[in-house]
Protein backbone atom coordinates (compact mmCIF):
# COMPACT_ATOMS: atom_id res chain seq x y z
CA UNK A 1 0.00 0.00 0.00
CA UNK A 2 1.15 3.84 -0.89
CA UNK A 3 2.16 5.71 2.29
CA UNK A 4 0.05 7.97 3.90
CA UNK A 5 2.45 10.74 3.35
CA UNK A 6 2.16 10.81 -0.29
CA UNK A 7 -1.63 11.75 0.03
CA UNK A 8 -2.44 15.48 0.35
CA UNK A 9 -5.33 16.17 3.42
CA UNK A 10 -7.76 16.69 0.88
CA UNK A 11 -7.15 13.37 -0.64
CA UNK A 12 -7.04 11.67 2.41
CA UNK A 13 -11.22 12.82 3.34
CA UNK A 14 -11.85 12.35 -0.14
CA UNK A 15 -10.86 8.48 0.15
CA UNK A 16 -12.72 8.01 3.43
CA UNK A 17 -15.94 9.36 2.57
CA UNK A 18 -15.45 7.38 -0.96
CA UNK A 19 -14.63 4.51 1.37
CA UNK A 20 -18.09 5.27 3.28
CA UNK A 21 -20.39 5.26 0.25
CA UNK A 22 -19.10 2.46 -0.79
CA UNK A 23 -19.84 0.62 2.20
CA UNK A 24 -23.25 1.67 1.69
CA UNK A 25 -23.83 0.07 -2.07
CA UNK A 26 -23.38 3.34 -3.89
CA UNK A 27 -21.45 2.79 -7.03
CA UNK A 28 -19.25 6.15 -8.40
CA UNK A 29 -20.95 7.75 -11.66
CA UNK A 30 -18.63 9.25 -14.00
CA UNK A 31 -19.14 12.09 -16.30
CA UNK A 32 -16.50 12.50 -19.25
CA UNK A 33 -18.63 14.28 -21.61
CA UNK A 34 -20.52 17.53 -21.60
CA UNK A 35 -24.11 18.63 -21.83
CA UNK A 36 -25.48 21.18 -24.11
CA UNK A 37 -25.82 24.47 -22.70
CA UNK A 38 -29.44 24.81 -23.74
CA UNK A 39 -30.09 21.78 -21.44
CA UNK A 40 -28.97 23.94 -18.53
CA UNK A 41 -30.73 26.83 -19.43
CA UNK A 42 -34.47 24.91 -19.78
CA UNK A 43 -33.66 24.08 -15.64
CA UNK A 44 -31.80 27.21 -14.48
CA UNK A 45 -34.29 26.67 -11.57
CA UNK A 46 -32.23 23.80 -10.52
CA UNK A 47 -29.03 25.56 -10.33
CA UNK A 48 -28.05 27.44 -7.56
CA UNK A 49 -25.80 29.36 -9.63
CA UNK A 50 -26.73 31.00 -12.90
CA UNK A 51 -23.48 31.56 -13.94
CA UNK A 52 -22.43 28.79 -16.77
CA UNK A 53 -19.60 28.54 -18.92
CA UNK A 54 -19.82 27.54 -22.52
CA UNK A 55 -17.40 26.77 -25.50
CA UNK A 56 -18.77 25.71 -28.85
CA UNK A 57 -18.20 22.00 -30.16
CA UNK A 58 -16.29 20.96 -33.37
CA UNK A 59 -19.60 20.52 -35.02
CA UNK A 60 -20.72 24.14 -33.47
CA UNK A 61 -23.46 23.45 -30.66
CA UNK A 62 -22.92 25.19 -28.24
CA UNK A 63 -21.71 23.22 -24.84
CA UNK A 64 -21.07 23.61 -20.75
CA UNK A 65 -18.53 23.21 -18.21
CA UNK A 66 -20.60 21.52 -15.79
CA UNK A 67 -21.76 23.17 -13.57
CA UNK A 68 -23.81 20.61 -11.95
CA UNK A 69 -23.52 17.20 -11.94
CA UNK A 70 -27.39 16.11 -10.47
CA UNK A 71 -29.11 17.76 -13.87
CA UNK A 72 -27.05 14.98 -16.30
CA UNK A 73 -27.45 12.31 -13.78
CA UNK A 74 -30.99 12.28 -14.52
CA UNK A 75 -30.58 13.03 -18.23
CA UNK A 76 -28.86 10.47 -18.27
CA UNK A 77 -31.16 7.29 -16.10
CA UNK A 78 -31.87 4.01 -17.02
CA UNK A 79 -35.57 4.14 -15.79
CA UNK A 80 -35.83 0.34 -16.43
CA UNK A 81 -33.60 0.12 -13.14
CA UNK A 82 -35.37 -0.37 -10.09
CA UNK A 83 -33.14 1.81 -8.02
CA UNK A 84 -29.87 3.68 -8.46
CA UNK A 85 -27.48 4.61 -5.55
CA UNK A 86 -24.75 6.78 -6.89
CA UNK A 87 -21.77 8.69 -5.77
CA UNK A 88 -19.57 11.18 -7.79
CA UNK A 89 -16.36 13.06 -7.21
CA UNK A 90 -16.23 15.63 -10.18
CA UNK A 91 -15.24 18.75 -11.04
CA UNK A 92 -17.73 21.55 -11.72
CA UNK A 93 -17.46 24.90 -13.14
CA UNK A 94 -19.33 27.75 -10.64
CA UNK A 95 -18.63 31.61 -9.21
CA UNK A 96 -18.47 31.10 -5.75
CA UNK A 97 -20.51 34.28 -3.51
CA UNK A 98 -17.65 35.56 -2.72
CA UNK A 99 -15.73 35.57 -6.21
CA UNK A 100 -16.28 37.40 -9.19
CA UNK A 101 -14.72 34.78 -11.39
CA UNK A 102 -14.59 30.97 -12.52
CA UNK A 103 -13.50 28.37 -10.39
CA UNK A 104 -13.14 24.58 -10.74
CA UNK A 105 -14.89 23.07 -7.87
CA UNK A 106 -14.07 19.25 -6.90
CA UNK A 107 -17.28 18.33 -5.99
CA UNK A 108 -18.72 15.04 -4.17
CA UNK A 109 -21.72 13.93 -4.37
CA UNK A 110 -24.60 10.95 -3.83
CA UNK A 111 -27.93 10.17 -5.49
CA UNK A 112 -30.77 7.90 -5.11
CA UNK A 113 -32.97 7.93 -7.41
CA UNK A 114 -35.77 5.03 -8.62
CA UNK A 115 -38.80 3.25 -6.93
CA UNK A 116 -37.72 4.19 -3.48
CA UNK A 117 -39.27 3.40 0.61
CA UNK A 118 -39.09 5.91 3.25
CA UNK A 119 -36.13 4.02 4.64
CA UNK A 120 -33.98 4.57 1.02
CA UNK A 121 -34.50 8.20 2.00
CA UNK A 122 -33.71 8.23 5.72
CA UNK A 123 -30.67 6.28 4.55
CA UNK A 124 -29.99 8.83 2.46
CA UNK A 125 -30.05 11.55 5.24
CA UNK A 126 -28.48 8.96 7.59
CA UNK A 127 -25.19 8.78 5.32
CA UNK A 128 -25.26 13.02 4.85
CA UNK A 129 -24.86 12.89 8.49
CA UNK A 130 -22.23 10.11 8.90
CA UNK A 131 -20.19 12.04 6.03
CA UNK A 132 -19.60 15.35 8.29
CA UNK A 133 -18.39 12.96 11.12
CA UNK A 134 -15.80 12.32 8.80
CA UNK A 135 -14.95 15.93 8.05
CA UNK A 136 -15.82 17.16 11.40
CA UNK A 137 -15.91 15.61 15.08
CA UNK A 138 -18.88 18.22 16.03
CA UNK A 139 -21.06 18.75 13.11
CA UNK A 140 -24.39 19.51 13.02
CA UNK A 141 -27.21 18.11 10.47
CA UNK A 142 -30.19 20.99 9.61
CA UNK A 143 -33.09 19.43 8.56
CA UNK A 144 -36.23 21.19 7.21
CA UNK A 145 -39.64 19.99 5.34
CA UNK A 146 -40.20 22.31 2.30
CA UNK A 147 -43.64 20.32 2.24
CA UNK A 148 -44.84 21.88 4.64
CA UNK A 149 -44.52 25.49 3.82
CA UNK A 150 -45.73 24.29 0.00
CA UNK A 151 -48.72 23.17 2.50
CA UNK A 152 -48.91 26.28 4.47
CA UNK A 153 -49.28 28.81 1.68
CA UNK A 154 -51.62 26.73 -0.56
CA UNK A 155 -53.88 26.97 3.20
CA UNK A 156 -53.22 30.13 3.32
CA UNK A 157 -53.59 31.35 -0.15
CA UNK A 158 -50.40 33.17 -0.41
CA UNK A 159 -48.60 31.87 -3.64
CA UNK A 160 -47.73 35.06 -4.64
CA UNK A 161 -45.89 36.32 -1.74
CA UNK A 162 -44.51 32.64 -1.51
CA UNK A 163 -40.99 33.98 -2.23
CA UNK A 164 -40.96 37.18 -0.11
CA UNK A 165 -41.84 34.29 2.49
CA UNK A 166 -39.33 32.04 2.19
CA UNK A 167 -36.80 34.85 1.91
CA UNK A 168 -37.91 35.86 5.71
CA UNK A 169 -37.43 32.52 7.09
CA UNK A 170 -34.05 32.24 4.78
CA UNK A 171 -32.81 35.26 7.11
CA UNK A 172 -34.83 34.65 10.35
CA UNK A 173 -36.34 38.13 9.47
CA UNK A 174 -39.49 38.70 11.64
CA UNK A 175 -39.78 41.76 10.55
CA UNK A 176 -39.98 41.30 7.08
CA UNK A 177 -42.13 38.57 7.84
CA UNK A 178 -44.81 40.61 9.88
CA UNK A 179 -44.67 43.21 6.84
CA UNK A 180 -45.51 40.38 4.13
CA UNK A 181 -48.10 38.81 6.32
CA UNK A 182 -49.60 42.05 7.30
CA UNK A 183 -52.22 42.42 5.20
CA UNK A 184 -52.24 38.77 3.22
CA UNK A 185 -52.38 36.32 5.59
CA UNK A 186 -55.32 35.56 8.54
CA UNK A 187 -54.40 35.77 12.13
CA UNK A 188 -53.94 31.64 12.22
CA UNK A 189 -51.61 31.54 9.27
CA UNK A 190 -49.36 34.02 10.77
CA UNK A 191 -48.95 32.39 14.13
CA UNK A 192 -47.68 29.46 12.36
CA UNK A 193 -45.03 31.06 10.06
CA UNK A 194 -44.22 33.29 12.84
CA UNK A 195 -43.55 30.19 15.12
CA UNK A 196 -41.92 28.04 12.45
CA UNK A 197 -39.36 30.82 12.20
CA UNK A 198 -37.34 30.67 14.90
CA UNK A 199 -37.99 27.18 15.29
CA UNK A 200 -34.76 25.31 16.09
CA UNK A 201 -34.48 22.79 18.22
CA UNK A 202 -32.62 18.88 18.00
CA UNK A 203 -34.98 16.93 15.94
CA UNK A 204 -37.11 14.96 18.58
CA UNK A 205 -37.38 18.02 20.61
CA UNK A 206 -38.72 19.88 17.34
CA UNK A 207 -41.17 17.54 16.49
CA UNK A 208 -42.65 17.79 19.82
CA UNK A 209 -42.99 21.45 19.22
CA UNK A 210 -44.06 21.06 15.43
CA UNK A 211 -46.95 18.80 16.67
CA UNK A 212 -48.37 21.85 18.73
CA UNK A 213 -47.95 24.76 15.67
CA UNK A 214 -49.41 22.42 13.75
CA UNK A 215 -52.64 21.09 14.50
CA UNK A 216 -54.30 20.81 11.51
CA UNK A 217 -54.36 16.97 10.48
CA UNK A 218 -53.08 17.92 6.66
CA UNK A 219 -49.72 17.75 8.57
CA UNK A 220 -49.95 14.47 10.38
CA UNK A 221 -48.47 12.86 7.65
CA UNK A 222 -45.37 15.20 7.96
CA UNK A 223 -44.99 14.65 11.51
CA UNK A 224 -45.43 10.98 11.13
CA UNK A 225 -42.92 11.06 8.18
CA UNK A 226 -40.26 13.33 10.37
CA UNK A 227 -40.81 11.11 14.10
CA UNK A 228 -39.78 7.50 11.81
CA UNK A 229 -36.55 9.88 10.40
CA UNK A 230 -36.06 9.91 14.00
CA UNK A 231 -36.63 6.94 14.80
CA UNK A 232 -34.65 5.76 12.21
CA UNK A 233 -31.52 8.01 13.26
CA UNK A 234 -31.57 7.33 16.31
CA UNK A 235 -31.46 3.70 16.27
CA UNK A 236 -28.27 3.71 14.72
CA UNK A 237 -26.28 5.32 17.40
CA UNK A 238 -25.90 8.83 15.15
CA UNK A 239 -23.03 11.15 16.71
CA UNK A 240 -23.81 14.13 14.59
CA UNK A 241 -26.14 16.21 16.30
CA UNK A 242 -29.56 16.73 13.84
CA UNK A 243 -31.61 19.72 14.41
CA UNK A 244 -34.98 21.24 13.02
CA UNK A 245 -34.81 24.30 11.27
CA UNK A 246 -36.85 26.05 8.39
CA UNK A 247 -34.30 28.48 8.11
CA UNK A 248 -32.69 26.13 4.75
CA UNK A 249 -30.83 28.20 2.11
CA UNK A 250 -32.76 28.06 -1.24
CA UNK A 251 -33.91 25.07 -3.15
CA UNK A 252 -37.86 25.72 -2.38
CA UNK A 253 -38.38 25.05 -6.25
CA UNK A 254 -35.50 21.93 -6.12
CA UNK A 255 -36.74 19.88 -2.90
CA UNK A 256 -39.80 19.13 -2.53
CA UNK A 257 -39.88 17.45 1.08
CA UNK A 258 -37.09 17.07 3.11
CA UNK A 259 -33.95 19.39 2.40
CA UNK A 260 -31.20 19.31 4.38
CA UNK A 261 -28.16 21.33 5.52
CA UNK A 262 -24.76 20.74 7.12
CA UNK A 263 -22.41 22.89 8.79
CA UNK A 264 -19.16 22.52 11.07
CA UNK A 265 -17.61 24.84 13.60
CA UNK A 266 -14.44 26.01 11.23
CA UNK A 267 -17.10 27.11 8.25
CA UNK A 268 -18.60 29.98 7.94
CA UNK A 269 -21.39 28.65 5.45
CA UNK A 270 -23.20 24.99 5.04
CA UNK A 271 -20.57 22.25 3.80
CA UNK A 272 -23.04 19.87 2.61
CA UNK A 273 -26.79 20.33 1.17
CA UNK A 274 -29.31 18.15 0.00
CA UNK A 275 -32.90 16.74 0.31
CA UNK A 276 -35.78 14.74 -1.68
CA UNK A 277 -36.29 16.26 -5.46
CA UNK A 278 -39.00 14.03 -6.40
CA UNK A 279 -40.68 16.35 -8.72
CA UNK A 280 -37.88 17.02 -10.72
CA UNK A 281 -37.17 13.31 -10.92
CA UNK A 282 -40.88 12.35 -11.97
CA UNK A 283 -40.53 14.38 -15.35
CA UNK A 284 -38.13 11.51 -16.50
CA UNK A 285 -39.83 8.77 -14.50
CA UNK A 286 -43.26 9.21 -13.23
CA UNK A 287 -42.69 6.27 -10.51
CA UNK A 288 -39.50 7.26 -9.50
CA UNK A 289 -38.00 9.38 -6.35
CA UNK A 290 -35.12 10.43 -5.63
CA UNK A 291 -32.80 12.23 -2.71
CA UNK A 292 -29.33 13.50 -2.63
CA UNK A 293 -26.94 15.28 -1.31
CA UNK A 294 -23.66 17.19 -2.68
CA UNK A 295 -20.28 17.91 0.02
CA UNK A 296 -17.91 20.96 -0.81
CA UNK A 297 -14.77 20.41 0.53
CA UNK A 298 -13.45 23.37 -0.93
CA UNK A 299 -15.04 25.33 2.13
CA UNK A 300 -12.60 23.41 4.06
CA UNK A 301 -8.70 25.18 4.97
CA UNK A 302 -6.94 22.22 4.90
CA UNK A 303 -3.95 23.62 5.78
CA UNK A 304 -5.02 24.98 8.97
CA UNK A 305 -5.57 21.11 9.76
CA UNK A 306 -3.59 17.86 11.22
CA UNK A 307 -2.89 15.41 9.17
CA UNK B 1 -9.53 32.55 25.96
CA UNK B 2 -13.19 31.83 26.99
CA UNK B 3 -15.09 31.09 23.60
CA UNK B 4 -17.45 33.88 24.00
CA UNK B 5 -18.99 36.02 21.30
CA UNK B 6 -17.15 37.81 18.51
CA UNK B 7 -19.36 40.64 17.73
CA UNK B 8 -19.02 43.26 15.20
CA UNK B 9 -19.51 47.12 16.13
CA UNK B 10 -19.63 49.87 13.32
CA UNK B 11 -17.49 52.74 14.47
CA UNK B 12 -18.52 56.44 14.51
CA UNK B 13 -22.03 57.68 15.42
CA UNK B 14 -23.94 54.51 14.81
CA UNK B 15 -21.70 53.05 17.05
CA UNK B 16 -21.98 54.71 20.40
CA UNK B 17 -25.79 54.42 20.00
CA UNK B 18 -25.19 50.77 19.20
CA UNK B 19 -22.91 50.60 22.61
CA UNK B 20 -24.96 52.20 23.93
CA UNK B 21 -28.10 49.47 23.72
CA UNK B 22 -25.47 47.15 24.40
CA UNK B 23 -24.79 48.88 28.12
CA UNK B 24 -28.45 48.53 28.34
CA UNK B 25 -28.55 44.97 28.47
CA UNK B 26 -25.41 44.26 29.85
CA UNK B 27 -23.07 43.80 27.32
CA UNK B 28 -21.41 46.74 27.45
CA UNK B 29 -17.38 47.09 27.79
CA UNK B 30 -16.31 50.04 28.88
CA UNK B 31 -13.00 49.98 27.25
CA UNK B 32 -14.43 50.23 23.90
CA UNK B 33 -15.64 54.06 24.47
CA UNK B 34 -12.18 55.59 25.77
CA UNK B 35 -10.60 57.72 23.33
CA UNK B 36 -7.71 55.04 21.72
CA UNK B 37 -7.14 54.09 18.00
CA UNK B 38 -7.66 50.14 19.44
CA UNK B 39 -10.23 48.17 17.37
CA UNK B 40 -10.10 44.55 19.04
CA UNK B 41 -10.98 44.64 22.49
CA UNK B 42 -11.44 41.11 24.74
CA UNK B 43 -13.57 40.84 27.43
CA UNK B 44 -11.99 38.53 30.07
CA UNK B 45 -14.75 38.18 32.43
CA UNK B 46 -17.67 37.31 29.76
CA UNK B 47 -14.93 35.92 27.02
CA UNK B 48 -16.23 38.27 24.66
CA UNK B 49 -14.29 39.73 21.86
CA UNK B 50 -15.81 42.83 20.04
CA UNK B 51 -14.74 44.60 17.03
CA UNK B 52 -14.82 48.37 15.58
CA UNK B 53 -14.95 47.89 12.08
CA UNK B 54 -16.04 50.35 9.00
CA UNK B 55 -20.21 50.38 9.26
CA UNK B 56 -20.56 48.91 6.15
CA UNK B 57 -17.90 45.45 6.59
CA UNK B 58 -20.05 44.62 9.67
CA UNK B 59 -22.11 42.39 7.22
CA UNK B 60 -19.01 40.99 5.55
CA UNK B 61 -17.10 40.12 9.15
CA UNK B 62 -20.77 38.52 10.58
CA UNK B 63 -21.26 36.55 6.84
CA UNK B 64 -17.69 35.37 6.52
CA UNK B 65 -17.55 34.12 10.34
CA UNK B 66 -14.95 36.52 11.83
CA UNK B 67 -17.72 38.18 13.82
CA UNK B 68 -20.40 35.73 15.14
CA UNK B 69 -23.39 38.61 15.29
CA UNK B 70 -23.27 42.41 14.65
CA UNK B 71 -25.23 45.55 14.52
CA UNK B 72 -25.63 46.86 11.22
CA UNK B 73 -28.10 49.42 8.86
CA UNK B 74 -30.41 47.60 6.75
CA UNK B 75 -28.97 49.65 3.92
CA UNK B 76 -25.85 47.88 4.26
CA UNK B 77 -27.81 44.63 4.06
CA UNK B 78 -29.48 45.37 0.87
CA UNK B 79 -26.86 46.62 -0.87
CA UNK B 80 -24.69 43.39 -0.57
CA UNK B 81 -27.17 41.17 -0.43
CA UNK B 82 -25.92 39.70 2.98
CA UNK B 83 -26.22 35.88 3.45
CA UNK B 84 -26.54 36.60 7.25
CA UNK B 85 -29.65 36.15 9.71
CA UNK B 86 -31.23 39.41 10.41
CA UNK B 87 -32.80 38.68 13.89
CA UNK B 88 -33.98 42.25 15.36
CA UNK B 89 -34.43 45.89 14.48
CA UNK B 90 -33.24 48.28 17.62
CA UNK B 91 -34.91 51.15 15.96
CA UNK B 92 -31.99 53.37 16.18
CA UNK B 93 -30.44 55.28 13.02
CA UNK B 94 -33.50 55.45 11.58
CA UNK B 95 -33.74 57.13 8.07
CA UNK B 96 -34.87 56.52 4.26
CA UNK B 97 -33.05 55.44 1.66
CA UNK B 98 -34.53 58.04 -1.40
CA UNK B 99 -34.28 59.22 -5.03
CA UNK B 100 -33.51 62.99 -4.90
CA UNK B 101 -32.86 65.63 -7.12
CA UNK B 102 -33.44 69.22 -7.95
CA UNK B 103 -36.85 70.20 -7.44
CA UNK B 104 -38.01 71.10 -10.49
CA UNK B 105 -36.48 67.84 -11.86
CA UNK B 106 -39.39 66.82 -13.77
CA UNK B 107 -38.60 62.95 -12.20
CA UNK B 108 -42.16 61.35 -12.78
CA UNK B 109 -41.93 61.99 -16.62
CA UNK B 110 -38.49 60.42 -17.78
CA UNK B 111 -38.05 57.09 -18.66
CA UNK B 112 -34.30 57.07 -18.44
CA UNK B 113 -32.47 58.49 -15.66
CA UNK B 114 -28.73 59.13 -15.03
CA UNK B 115 -28.31 58.30 -11.40
CA UNK B 116 -25.60 58.94 -8.91
CA UNK B 117 -25.28 56.68 -5.81
CA UNK B 118 -23.26 54.93 -3.32
CA UNK B 119 -25.75 51.77 -3.59
CA UNK B 120 -25.72 50.47 -7.10
CA UNK B 121 -27.12 47.01 -6.44
CA UNK B 122 -30.29 49.37 -4.14
CA UNK B 123 -30.54 51.26 -7.25
CA UNK B 124 -30.20 48.99 -10.14
CA UNK B 125 -32.99 47.15 -8.86
CA UNK B 126 -35.55 49.38 -7.69
CA UNK B 127 -35.61 51.28 -11.50
CA UNK B 128 -35.89 47.93 -12.84
CA UNK B 129 -38.67 47.02 -11.00
CA UNK B 130 -40.11 50.43 -11.66
CA UNK B 131 -39.61 50.36 -15.13
CA UNK B 132 -37.03 53.64 -15.50
CA UNK B 133 -34.19 52.79 -17.42
CA UNK B 134 -30.93 54.06 -15.93
CA UNK B 135 -27.32 54.57 -16.74
CA UNK B 136 -25.68 54.11 -13.54
CA UNK B 137 -22.89 56.33 -11.58
CA UNK B 138 -21.04 54.79 -8.42
CA UNK B 139 -19.55 57.72 -6.15
CA UNK B 140 -18.23 57.44 -2.52
CA UNK B 141 -19.49 59.87 -1.13
CA UNK B 142 -20.81 63.88 -1.21
CA UNK B 143 -23.39 62.27 -3.66
CA UNK B 144 -25.42 65.47 -3.31
CA UNK B 145 -23.03 67.46 -5.41
CA UNK B 146 -23.40 65.51 -8.64
CA UNK B 147 -27.23 66.81 -9.73
CA UNK B 148 -26.10 70.19 -9.22
CA UNK B 149 -22.95 69.62 -11.73
CA UNK B 150 -24.80 67.85 -13.90
CA UNK B 151 -23.18 64.72 -13.16
CA UNK B 152 -26.53 62.74 -12.78
CA UNK B 153 -30.47 63.63 -12.97
CA UNK B 154 -30.87 62.13 -9.10
CA UNK B 155 -29.15 61.03 -6.80
CA UNK B 156 -30.27 57.51 -4.55
CA UNK B 157 -28.63 58.26 -1.17
CA UNK B 158 -29.61 57.81 2.92
CA UNK B 159 -31.96 60.72 4.12
CA UNK B 160 -32.18 61.24 7.60
CA UNK B 161 -33.81 64.61 8.48
CA UNK B 162 -33.24 66.16 4.90
CA UNK B 163 -31.16 69.10 6.04
CA UNK B 164 -27.83 68.02 3.67
CA UNK B 165 -30.34 67.79 0.85
CA UNK B 166 -32.08 71.62 1.90
CA UNK B 167 -28.89 73.22 2.23
CA UNK B 168 -27.74 71.82 -1.56
CA UNK B 169 -31.43 73.10 -3.11
CA UNK B 170 -32.31 69.10 -3.78
CA UNK B 171 -35.74 67.48 -2.66
CA UNK B 172 -36.91 63.64 -2.23
CA UNK B 173 -38.22 62.48 -5.05
CA UNK B 174 -39.58 59.24 -4.18
CA UNK B 175 -38.42 56.72 -1.11
CA UNK B 176 -37.30 53.36 -1.88
CA UNK B 177 -37.26 52.11 1.93
CA UNK B 178 -36.87 52.48 5.91
CA UNK B 179 -33.37 52.09 7.07
CA UNK B 180 -32.36 51.23 10.76
CA UNK B 181 -29.99 49.12 12.42
CA UNK B 182 -30.42 45.46 12.92
CA UNK B 183 -29.22 43.06 14.94
CA UNK B 184 -27.63 40.36 12.67
CA UNK B 185 -25.62 36.66 13.05
CA UNK B 186 -23.69 34.21 11.51
CA UNK B 187 -25.72 31.55 10.13
CA UNK B 188 -23.31 28.78 11.45
CA UNK B 189 -22.68 30.56 14.69
CA UNK B 190 -26.65 30.75 15.40
CA UNK B 191 -26.70 26.90 15.93
CA UNK B 192 -22.94 26.66 17.63
CA UNK B 193 -23.56 29.93 19.73
CA UNK B 194 -27.36 29.65 19.83
CA UNK B 195 -27.54 30.05 23.40
CA UNK B 196 -25.88 33.31 23.92
CA UNK B 197 -27.11 35.01 20.33
CA UNK B 198 -30.62 33.88 21.37
CA UNK B 199 -30.23 35.81 24.86
CA UNK B 200 -29.07 39.25 23.51
CA UNK B 201 -32.24 39.08 21.16
CA UNK B 202 -34.96 38.44 23.99
CA UNK B 203 -32.65 41.10 25.89
CA UNK B 204 -33.06 43.40 22.87
CA UNK B 205 -36.62 42.73 22.93
CA UNK B 206 -37.33 43.24 26.86
CA UNK B 207 -35.49 46.65 26.72
CA UNK B 208 -37.42 47.90 23.59
CA UNK B 209 -40.68 47.15 25.62
CA UNK B 210 -39.53 48.35 28.96
CA UNK B 211 -38.95 51.62 26.80
CA UNK B 212 -42.64 51.43 25.72
CA UNK B 213 -43.83 50.99 29.02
Amino acid sequence: MFKQELFTKKEILSFKLRELFLSQGFSLYEMNTFEPYSFYLENMDFLSSKDILYFADKDGTLMALKPDITLSIIKNLDTTVDKHKLYYSENIYRVPRASEKFQEILQFGVEVIGRLSDEDMFNLIYLAAKSLLIIDDNPVLLISDNSIYQKLIEQAGLSKIQDKIFTAFQNKNLLLLNEVLQDSADEKYSAIFKALLFLHLPLDLGIKELETILADEVFLENIEYLRNLYNYLASRDLQTKVFLDFSIPEGLKYYDKISFTGIIPEVSSEILKGGEYSNLVRSKEKSYQASGFAIYLEKIDFNGREQ
Amino acid sequence: MKDGLKIALPKVRLGNKVYAVLSQIGYGYDEIMADSRKLVFYDEAKGNTYFLVKPSDVATYVEYGAADIGFVGKDILLENNSNVFELYDLGIGKCRICVAGEKDFPYHEKKHLKVATIFPNISREYFLASGKTIDLITLHGSIEIAPLVNLSDVIVDIVETGTTLRENNLVVHKEICPVSTRYIANKVSYTYKNEEIRRIYDLLKNLEAENND
